[in-house]
Parts: structure tokens; C-alpha cells; sequence
């Protein structure tokens, strides 16, 4: 929405202000892979970047893990970079995190992680600041857009003092929160690239390592002296203003809590000790802070850190007594709950705060329709689990992974959807369980159900790669359905490896799936168009027959067509009518199927064509035959296919 | 919360909530506003809730408290009973609806007891029959943006157009929200009465 060189402030998302962030502290690489809610610092980068006519190198790569290595050696060239992802990406990241933590960096090297507290979209809660803990490095907590831009600099500045890596962690409502923000002018850091050669630095010995550790902590120590004296992250606010309470808050929870007490007029008599940094930890501050105040409350978020790294806890209200719940969001709902019961006990406040649960409790009974995510109307994965299903029946087993597809679990084609790239590993888990039964005698051959297992493109190349060279060499039989949908849908549409598309608009080299399962050992390829259902069932059929052949093994299936709502016009134009004297109201197609255009009429199924994109896909889902084609020759009538509003992880 | 001013946008994926809430905040920077916001949204491939907050004026948090909202605009009628908690004591509420799909008794209870005020349209008819289905959420800001209270003008949404939306979509975005800005007036939009019960503030 930014056009013209005149606009000086924008209102950005928390997201596009780091991106800006990056872009104004003159980083010269960014590299991410896309999970909500992280997604859209990336693309800012970029066109901040574009705008501004500064060349930087910016891309996706095909795990977080990639990008934090690529990342990490550029810095060791002196350029200043950042690697960007969610918060379970950096379990991905992890072990080159930890190494960087020792060997440390030369250019600034700043890791943005997005937490989830909630969680609305990820698999766990966990907290990225006891990660950045664990393996001992600097991390910042934003409380809201401006403040997580400004923090960028401020990395860049710790990371290049001290040699570190540096984590800043926004949560949630920073990421997806919105300020007007003043653009600042970036400002150039020329640098060229230098690798200055340095083995026993770069590639350390273990005993070398032990050296390092050391040096690890004197830095540490170095920068909570720092941290001390740091106002423009660790600061106090109505310091000495009562005795009484005190409260230690830091990232969302302190934003919240600010609106909470100007609300009851209490913004200007509660000291609080706001921590922009909570590790390594401004001891001094915490121990003056706890001393000066008889009772004190620790709000952060998601976990216990700062309450685990104080060294004495009598007078301290948080998640160790219970004051503050251990998993979910500190929303404002329940830090209004929490906050109206500490100034009640101790005097603060002579009647409980109206928090809104109570006058609202009348709505919870109104039983409100849910809207719980379903496939897009005429998304390929839809005819492809139709297919999975039909042919693993209901004794298969069905692994599955990370994207818009796990929504299969409400067409009974999804088991299991664990972490990246764990679809195949499960499946070959799976397999040689049975296979056990097979070699105690305890089960024959045809007793071992079927197992087909379901991940994206972008998925595979994420984590896929070595699981699937792993259940080749162990001989495991499964079928594998790589859902080729040429883009990563459900975090808004970044391009994956076969397609070729790079962010920056160049041209990558696209890598072919069919050559990778190829590469990886696999001898029983077929490719696809799942919206051909029955060709598609055939094909399946097949695989599983090839999985089940004493010269067999694992077969690979490219269910190839492109994302509805990513590639509108790849439609193929086939309108459906249904004949409502076949329709006996089974609801298979409604339960089971799940196309939103359909529902239950009185007599029959209806479809809504405001919703219906045309895809012809549930003609093979009714088994009455009460959806057939509509041979009418015509143009699309219907929806057409739309950007959707809202994504996700 | 001097000068200060909250408000909700509630619908479904594929309503322009987000972009009506990037309106408004292009607005208020505009007039040199301090604004901050949310979007919200859940695991919506298409047709999931979708809320935006939007705050002007002084606040630290991108959301806004439970009861602190002025103004509910509802989109989405059920979308718009889903938020109502955020709604304020003696606050407005804008639904697009038949006027029948609010008139459960326990939220007309409730509303009366907050003292809230109702405005029903019938956006979406309306918007049909004027040939731009897709601008309901223009219709309901047009709405928003006549009432008093609102820090917001139509003319200042109309500038704000412009820079915001799409060439393609701008003549029927300013065609909806000139229409929504006189529809109290007109008829087109009604304050739905509230049963007499025992008002408190909540
Ligand atoms: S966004 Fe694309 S891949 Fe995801 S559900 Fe919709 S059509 Fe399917
Ligand atoms: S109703 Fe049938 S043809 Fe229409 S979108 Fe759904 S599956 Fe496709």
C-alpha cells in the first residue's frame, strides 16, 4: 500500500515492521522458511528492500535449518543477516543454533522466531526464550510493532559487540498486531564479503569447544552487565510509587498489562519493571526491584524464565504458585483475572475488576455455529484423500504431515500429522511394526494394513528426503502420495522447490520429484492429476500392489495440481448437478467429503453455487450416483476461486 | 482512555475485514491518529472467522480489552454475537442481518443490560441489489462512519480509498460507502429497540 517515497508512516503488521527493522539496520541476507505466525516478515524485507533500490539476498530456503547454516556463514564473511521462522522451525534449527552459541559469529546474526502462544496455529506452546536459554544466547522480547522494529538495530548492535547470535522473539499479537510506524532511512553498513580462515575457530575441536564455552559465558555475563544499564530495553516504570506491589512484565503480557491499569486508572501508581531482555537476565535491576516491593508479580509469556532465574522466590506471584495459568495465552481476559485477585489480596483494590467473563457468561450459551477449517472447494487434496481413502479402506494406516492437507483428518485419510517430514519415518515405523508379526508368524502378508501416507512438495523437501532414503534402504512398504500442489498454500502461498520460483522474481532451477525419488532409490513412480479420481484410484491400486509383491517396495505417487486459490485458472471446468431422486440424505458427501458447497437440503443434498468453483471432484464421492456431470457445455457459472483472508501455519 | 477509540471488525474469510481495517488505519495516519490493530484468524483456508481490531488514539496492546469496544461492526452477523464480549458499556453494535437473527433473548438481555445500541442492515441485500455484492464491508463502514461517535469520517474513508484499495475495486468501495454513510438516514439501515430490562454497567 506504500507507493510513493513521500509516506514516512505506514501501518505496518509487527511482521513487516521487523522486515522493515532488517531493511533499516542495513542487513545484507534474509533467509526464512514460512510458518505461521512468521510469515510475513520475508516479503516485507523484500519490498522495503526493493523500494529503498538496496540489494540484499533474500529467499526461502527448503528448511529452517538450511537458512540458519547459509545465514550463519555469510555472517561469518562479516555481513550482517537473519534468518527468520516460527517457533517449532527453531527445533529444526536447533543444532547449528547451539554450535553458533560456542564458535559465535562475525557480521550481526539475528534469529526472528514467532511464538504461538494459544497455540492458534503450531503443534506446541513452547517458549522461545527458555530455547534461547538453553542454548545461551541473547534474546529480546518485543511488546508491540514499533518496539520489535527498533529491537532489529538493537541485535545487530549486541550480536556484533559480543559475537553472538541474537534472538528476537515476537509473539503472536506482535507478529499479527499493527502500528503506525515512522519509516527511518536504512542505514548503508558497507561490507564485503571476507571469510577470514580460522579452522580452530570455525571448525573447533572438542577441547577447543571447552575454550569456547568458557568465552561463551564471560559474554554472557558481559552483556547482563549490559542489560543493567539498558533502558531502551529493561526499564522502570513508576519506580517508587508504592512499596506494596511490584510488577516484573515483559513482550505482550506488559502491553496488555498497561491497558489494564489505564483503564483503572492505575497507570501511574504500580512500579513496574518492564524486561526487554529477559536472558541473559539484568540480575542487579531484578534484586533492587524485588527488595524495594513486598509483594511481586511476574507476568510473562509462555513459560517460567524469568521466575526460574530469580534466586529468591518468597515474595514472587507467577506460574510457580499457580497466580498465573501454565498453558495458553496471556490474553486480557486473564490477565485482567489475574491481576484484579493480586491488588485484591493485597489491598491495591477494594472490589474485584469486572473482566468481562462474568456479564458475558449468558453468551456461552448461545452455542454459536463453529467454523472449523475445511479444504477449499475444489483444492486437489480434497480428490486425492477421496482416493487415499477408497483404496487404504478403513483398516489403512494413514501418516500424514504439516500443511493445508492435515485437514484430510476429516475425511478419515490423515493418522498422524507429528512434525515435518514425519509422515514417511511413521510410515516406515509403521511397516516394520507389522513386519515384526510377520517374522514372529503372528500375522500373515495380507494382514498387514495398508499404509499410505500423505505430504506436500514443500514438506518433502523440508524434511522428507532422508526419512524417504531411510525407508528405501530398510526395505519398508508404504505408498507415498507427494501432494504437488507447486506451492506452500497454507502460510500464503511461498514457492517451493519444483516450482523454480524464487521470491526475488529470478528464476531457480526447478527440482523435479520424480528425479529426487528416483535419486533416493525408488522404483515405482507414478505421477498424477488427482482430480482424474478414478485414474487416480487405479493408480493406487497399483502401488499398493507394488508394496505388497515379494519383489516390491515402496511406491511413490505425484498427485500433481496446482493449489486452487494459487492457481485459480488451472480449473479444469467440470459442473456437476445433482439428480434428487437418487439422494437418500446418506450425508457421506457432506460427513465424509466435506465440500463446503454442499449441505443437506430436505430431500436431498443442495449445492450452493455461490460456493460450488465447478471442479467436478464430488461426482465420485457419492456412491448413488446422485451427483453426476452437468453436460452443459457452458462457462463457469459459479464462485470463482478467491485469495483467502485468513491462513495459517 | 482520553481521546481514545475502540473498535471490532468481525466476519468471515473472504469479506474484506482486513482491508477495511487497513482503511481505516490509513485514514487515521492520515490525519495524524495513532492507531494500532490485530487481525486475528484462524486456521481459515476460506470461510473462517475473522476478526480485525482497530484502536485509535493513546493504547499499548494491538487488541482491544474485553468491554472496551465503542463500536462492534458486524459483518457477520454470528460473527458479530461471537465477539460481544468485547463490546462496551453503552457501545454500538452494526449488524448486517435480517433484523430476526439477533433477536435471541439471552442477547437482547444482555445488550439492554449494557445499555449497548443496535443498528441493523441488510447489507448484504442491499449491496446485491446495487450490484456490488462483494462490498458489504464498505456498506457497514459507510454505516459506522455517519454515527457521531465515530472518529472517522465518509469523506475522510473516501480519500483514504485511493491509496488503499485496488483500482478496480475503488468505484463500487465509494459507491457502498456513500450509500452506507446515509443509510440510518434514509431508512435503509433501523436502531432496533431494546427490550426495557434493569440497565447496569457491566
Ligand atoms: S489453500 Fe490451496 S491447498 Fe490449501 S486448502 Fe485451499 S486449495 Fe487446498
Ligand atoms: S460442489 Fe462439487 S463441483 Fe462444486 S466445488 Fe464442491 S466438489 Fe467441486
Amino acid at each position: 500500500m506504500e507507493r510513493s517515497n513521500e509516506v514516512r508512516t505506514l501501518a505496518l503488521l509487527g511482521n513487516e515492521a521487523m522486515g522493515r527493522g532488517l531493511v533499516e539496520a542495513g542487513c545484507h541476507m534474509a533467509l526464512a522458511y514460512p510458518g505461521t505466525p512468521s510469515s510475513e516478515v520475508l516479503p516485507a524485507v523484500l519490498r522495503f528492500a526493493h523500494q529503498e533500490a538496496i540489494t540484499m539476498h533474500i529467499e526461502w530456503c527448503a528448511n529452517e535449518k538450511v537458512a540458519f547454516e547459509q545465514a550463519l556463514s555469510a555472517s561469518y564473511c562479516g555481513l550482517r543477516t537473519a534468518v527468520i521462522m516460527k517457533q517449532v522451525g527453531l527445533n529444526v534449527a536447533a543444532d547449528p543454533l547451539l554450535s553458533a552459541a560456542y564458535i559465535g559469529v562475525t557480521g550481526g546474526f539475528v534469529v526472528i522466531v514467532a511464538d504461538d502462544p494459544g497455540p492458534t496455529s503450531s503443534q506446541t506452546e513452547q517458549d522461545t526464550r527458555l530455547f534461547a536459554h538453553f542454548a545461551k544466547v541473547p534474546v529480546l522480547d518485543p511488546s508491540t510493532p514499533d518496539e520489535a522494529r527498533n529491537m532489529v538495530g538493537i541485535a545487530f548492535e549486541i550480536s556484533e559487540r559480543h559475537q553472538l547470535p541474537v534472538i528476537i522473539r515476537s509473539a503472536l499479537r506482535v507478529c499479527h498486531g499493527r502500528q503506525d510506524i515512522q519509516l527511518r532511512e536504512p542505514v548503508p553498513v558497507p561490507r564485503k564479503a571476507n571469510f577470514p580462515r580460522e579452522p580452530s575457530r570455525w571448525a573447533a575441536t572438542p577441547r577447543h569447544r571447552f575454550q569456547q564455552h568458557l568465552a561463551l559465558n564471560r559474554k554472557l555475563e558481559a552483556i547482563s552487565r549490559e542489560m543493567e544499564r539498558d533502558t531502551r530495553l529493561n526499564h522502570m516504570l513508576n519506580a517508587g510509587a508504592s512499596p506494596e506491589v511490584g510488577i516484573v512484565a515483559g513482550g505482550v503480557p506488559f502491553a496488555v498489562l498497561m491497558d489494564l491499569l489505564r483503564r483503572h486508572g492505575l497507570h501511574e501508581s504500580i512500579p513496574i519493571l518492564k524486561l526487554g531482555a529477559s536472558f541473559p537476565f539484568p540480575a542487579e535491576l531484578l534484586r533492587d526491584f524485588l527488595s524495594a516491593h513486598r509483594h511481586i508479580l511476574v507476568l510473562e509469556e509462555t513459560d517460567q524464565l524469568v521466575e526460574l532465574l530469580l534466586d529468591q522466590r518468597q515474595a514472587v506471584s507467577g506460574r510457580h504458585d499457580g497466580t498465573v495459568p501454565r498453558e495458553g495465552e496471556l490474553d486480557a481476559a486473564v490477565v485482567g483475572g489475574i491481576l484484579s485477585d493480586f491488588f485484591l489480596r493485597h489491598g491495591i483494590i477494594g472490589e474485584p475488576w469486572n473482566t468481562g467473563q462474568e456479564p458475558a457468561a449468558p453468551l456461552a450459551s448461545l452455542e454459536l455455529p463453529t467454523r472449523p477449517p475445511t479444504l477449499c472447494p475444489g483444492c486437489p487434496h480434497r480428490a486425492s484423500f477421496l482416493a487415499i481413502r477408497r483404496v487404504g479402506g478403513a483398516r489403512g494406516i494413514y501418516p500424514s504431515d504439516i500443511g493445508c492437507y492435515t485437514l484430510g483428518v476429516n475425511m478419515g485419510a490423515v493418522d498422524t500429522a507429528h512434525d515435518m517430514g514425519a509422515s514417511i519415518s511413521m510410515a516406515a515405523g509403521f511397516y516394520h511394526a507389522h513386519a515384526l508379526d510377520l517374522a514372529q508368524g503372528t500375522r500373515k502378508p495380507r494382514q498387514i494394513p495398508r499404509i499410505l501416507a500423505t505430504i506436500g512438495d514443500s514438506t518433502f523437501y523440508h524434511a522428507g528426503l532422508p526419512a524417504l532414503a531411510d525407508a528405501v534402504y530398510s526395505d519398508a512398504r508404504f505408498t507415498l502420495v507427494i501432494l504437488d500442489n507447486r506451492v506452500t498454500a497454507m502460510t500464503g502461498m511461498q514457492p517451493t522447490l519444483p516450482s523454480g520460483d524464487r521470491v526475488s522474481g529470478a528464476v531457480g532451477r526447478s527440482i523435479s520429484l520424480q528425479e529426487t525419488c528416483q535419486g533416493l532409490g525408488v522404483r515405482w513412480i507414478r505421477t498424477v492429476d488427482p482430480d482424474d479420481v478414478s485414474s487416480m484410484i487405479k493408480t493406487l491400486r497399483r502401488a499398493v500392489a507394488h508394496n505388497q509383491a515379494p519383489e516390491g517396495g515402496i511406491a511413490v505417487v505425484i498427485a500433481r495440481r496446482p493449489c486452487v486459490i494459487h492457481q485459480p485458472d488451472s480449473l479444469e471446468y467440470k459442473p456437476v448437478k445433482v439428480e434428487p431422486e437418487r439422494c437418500n440424505l446418506c450425508g457421506l458427501c457432506i460427513d465424509y467429503f466435506g465440500c463446503p458447497a454442499i449441505s443437506a437440503g430436505e430431500h436431498a443434498i443442495v449445492i450452493d453455487p455461490a460456493i460450488c468453483v465447478d471442479c467436478g471432484q464430488c461426482v465420485h464421492a457419492c456412491a448413488r450416483k446422485a451427483i453426476i456431470p452437468a453436460s452443459d457445455g457452458g462457462t463457469r457459472q459459479g464462485a470463482t476461486t478467491r485469495r483467502p483472508e485468513g491462513r495459517s501455519a | 482512555m482520553k481521546d481514545s477509540f475502540d473498535l471490532l471488525l468481525a466476519g468471515t474469510g473472504g469479506q474484506g475485514i482486513l482491508l477495511t481495517s487497513r482503511l481505516l488505519m490509513g485514514e487515521a495516519i492520515a490525519r495524524g491518529v495513532p492507531v494500532r490493530g490485530a487481525e486475528t484468524h484462524g486456521m481459515a483456508q476460506r470461510g473462517g472467522s475473522v476478526v480485525a481490531h482497530v484502536r485509535f488514539g493513546p493504547c499499548e496492546s494491538s487488541m482491544v480489552l474485553p468491554l472496551g469496544a465503542q463500536l462492534l461492526v458486524g459483518v457477520d452477523a454470528t460473527e458479530a454475537l461471537r465477539n460481544l464480549r468485547f463490546l462496551a458499556a453503552a457501545g454500538t453494535v452494526l449488524v448486517n442481518t435480517p433484523p430476526l437473527a439477533f433477536d435471541e433473548p439471552s442477547v437482547m438481555y444482555y445488550l439492554a443490560r449494557i445499555r449497548a445500541h443496535v443498528i441493523t442492515m441488510d447489507a448484504l441485500e442491499l449491496a446485491r441489489k446495487k450490484g456490488y455484492p462483494r462490498s458489504v464491508n464498505m456498506l457497514m463502514l459507510g454505516l459506522a462512519a455517519a454515527l457521531p461517535q465515530t472518529p472517522f469520517t465518509p469523506q475522510g474513508l473516501l480519500e483514504a480509498i485511493a491509496s488503499e484499495i485496488r483500482p478496480r475495486f475503488r468505484e463500487s468501495a465509494r459507491a457502498a460507502l456513500r450509500l452506507g454513510a446515509t443509510a440510518l438516514a434514509s431508512g435503509l439501515a433501523t436502531r432496533h429497540p431494546l427490550p426495557g430490562v434493569g440497565a447496569d454497567t457491566p
